[in-house]
């Protein structure tokens, strides 16, 4: 999905030894450690992005070309950038995990596991798609929101985060998060020919474990559920848009 | 006297007295108690929750009682008010919010509340019975089960396009004993729904229906698939006999533990909604495996389908019964958490010995 809700890095503070102290300032500085070298990351994503469309004179020998076609060589450009810095983000799961920061465990999986599926599985594994508009809409969608939030964390560490990055965490996701969510489902949806044509990750009878999975199969059971759960995400951004921007302006 | 004068300081500033053995209640809604919905003013003053919630229906006809909630309502002075403003933006709890009124049986008075005070409502939405629950989620999969073995040309044939002669295959032993066990296994439990659980609440909302049934039916839709499957591979002979003889047992032994539950209700065991008591009479289960396990009967179960699994080897069966486990281990913490604490061994009450939790010998 487009953007990550869940509330991070609010650790309570309310004990007093030193131990405890220790263990908390050194949980803190592992945490902005992350997070900066997520924020590093993903202006490095902006960035190639940005230059595939804003410059696409030195990738494409000096033609001029429009939005769309800019649009295409998106991912070639960020792909390096992008792959390793999603699967990393796989640490925010285990952060809830062990307790580092407060917020739930499962919409933190499901919300990991969705994006680094959609990343790995269909766009990585099928080649075509890698050059369609979706693909760079994706990229640049989850790289702006990404660029807000991980510094928004990192400040909030520190207790220094400034109103106006806030506010764009909070307001960019309106339009950016369903842009992101229809893109995803674009590439799901023109991958299933493909997918079905190779038989992609499919499993086949017999086997040892009675099992069989059909790859296509699967894709139609994620679009269909997948309006529903970005239905539920975005009013709980929503949600907590009011929250946070209340609080502050109070 | 005592009562006339009891009665005044109870009245609040507007509210003129009324008659002796009386009860007046205001009843607001418990997400935003300045609204307030109805006020009933003919309880006698014994009166117990279901009587106030019998009053309410008459009054409003849609909500009928098992499907009100009344909480007690909190009155703050404006200085705690703001406080707990800040606090309830943190805990997002309501801090106007009380106790609860249960059970069904207890007198109003019990919870404090007298003439005059205000109590919140909630609307718990539409609700439907245990046993009606109960029996749909248990009578779907043993339905949904049949098809695939009874109609296999139809399915794996038709349907999902293998040829003709693989489906005509006849069925392999673990095959046909995991339609008799899984048929069995359900049909157990719709009897144990009618004619062994006592339930001690009468009524669920109807979203759960949906949901249980939804992991039921899908559950032994899957299972069922994947064991009549023309291209099904059975473990070796042994593996599948060692397997069923294993659910059999664990089977039976799980039927045994509902029974020992069953009497436990009926002694006078945990609180019933309809009960005239107001305390919570827990009894620690005895016998059979209950002295070793706290919850004997969901280690039957667990092992029950562990044995199923041995004998049918299928991926789907293994994780319907590690979606299981998962729900069970967090219910059997809690009970057991629950009889450790109430019986600590002062007071006179049993000191609750150590024992497995849900799953000898591991936990």
């Amino acid at each position: 999905m487009g953007t990550n809700s869940n509330n991070n890095n609010n650790t309570n503070n309310n004990r007093n030894s030193n131990t405890f102290s220790r263990k908390k300032g050194l949980i803190h500085g592992y945490l902005l450690l992350y997070n900066l070298i997520q924020s590093l990351g993903w202006t490095a994503v902006l960035a190639s992005a940005l230059r595939a469309v804003l410059l696409p004179a030195s990738s494409n020998f000096g033609r001029t070309t429009n939005w769309q076609e800019r649009l295409t060589t998106v991912y070639d450009h960020s792909s390096m950038f992008v792959k390793p810095f999603q699967i990393l983000s796989l640490m925010e799961t285990l952060h809830a995990v062990f307790g580092f920061v407060r917020s739930p465990v499962l919409p933190s999986v499901l919300q990991w596991m969705g994006r680094t599926h959609v990343l790995m599985c269909v766009t990585d594994s099928v080649i075509p798609l890698q050059k369609t508009t979706a693909a760079g809409v994706l990229i640049l969608c989850w790289a702006i929101t990404e660029c807000v939030r991980y510094p928004c964390y990192a400040l909030g560490i520190l207790n220094a985060t400034p109103k106006w990055l806030l506010y764009l965490r909070y307001t960019l996701f309106i339009p950016l998060y369903p842009l992101g969510a229809a893109s995803e489902m674009k590439l799901m949806y023109d991958s299933i020919g493909f997918v079905k044509r190779v038989e992609m990750y499919y499993v086949h009878m017999p086997n040892v474990l009675n099992f069989a999975f059909d790859y296509s199969w699967f894709l139609y059971l994620v679009l269909v559920v997948y309006p529903f759960m970005f239905a539920q995400l975005y009013f709980y951004m929503f949600h907590q848009r009011r929250r946070k921007l209340k609080t502050k302006k109070a | 006297m005592k009562r006339f004068l009891s009665n005044v300081r109870r009245a609040g500033n507007n509210e003129s007295l009324g008659e002796f053995g009386k009860m007046k209640l205001h009843v607001c809604s418990s997400s935003n108690p300045t609204r307030q919905l109805e006020t009933i003013d003919d309880l006698p003053e014994d009166a117990t929750v279901l009587d106030l919630k019998k009053r309410f229906h008459m009054k409003k006809r849609k909500y009928y009682p098992s499907r009100q909630r009344f909480t007690k309502f909190i009155n703050k002075s404006e200085t705690e008010k703001e406080e707990e403003e800040e606090e309830e933006k943190k805990t997002k709890k309501n801090v106007f919010k009380g106790e609860a009124l249960v059970p069904d049986g207890k007198k109003l008075s019990e919870f404090g509340i007298g003439y005059g005070d205000v109590v919140l409502f909630k609307d718990l939405g539409p609700q439907i019975s245990y046993q009606a629950v109960f029996f749909w989620e248990y009578f779907g999969p043993l339905m949904v089960y049949l098809p695939f073995y009874f109609y296999r040309e139809r399915i794996y044939g038709r349907f999902f396009g293998f040829s003709p002669k693989e489906c005509a295959k006849p069925f392999v032993r673990a095959q046909t004993l995991a339609l008799w066990f899984h048929s069995a296994h359900y049909a157990k439990r719709i009897f144990e729904t009618f004619f062994v659980h006592s339930f001690s609440r009468a009524t669920m909302p109807i979203f759960n229906l949906i949901r249980n049934c939804g992991y039921y039916w899908t559950f032994a839709g899957l299972m069922s698939y994947f064991i009549n499957h023309p291209r099904y591979t059975s473990p070796g002979d042994r593996q599948v006999t060692i397997g069923f003889v294993l659910s059999a047992l664990f089977q039976l032994g799980n039927f045994r533990c509902h029974v020992i539950q069953k009497r436990l209700r009926s002694s006078g065991g945990s609180s019933s909604s309809s009960s005239s008591s107001s305390e919570t009479k827990y009894v620690i289960p005895s016998g059979f495996l209950f002295d070793y396990v706290t919850c004997a009967n969901y280690c039957c179960e667990i092992y029950q389908w562990l044995g199923f699994n041995i004998a049918t080897q299928t991926a789907f069966g293994y994780l319907f019964l590690m979606a299981g486990m998962s729900q069970m281990f967090p219910w059997a913490v809690q009970k057991h958490k629950r009889l450790k604490k109430l019986f600590d061994g002062t007071n006179g009450r049993k000191k609750f010995k150590r024992r497995f939790i849900v799953l000898p010998p591991f936990f």
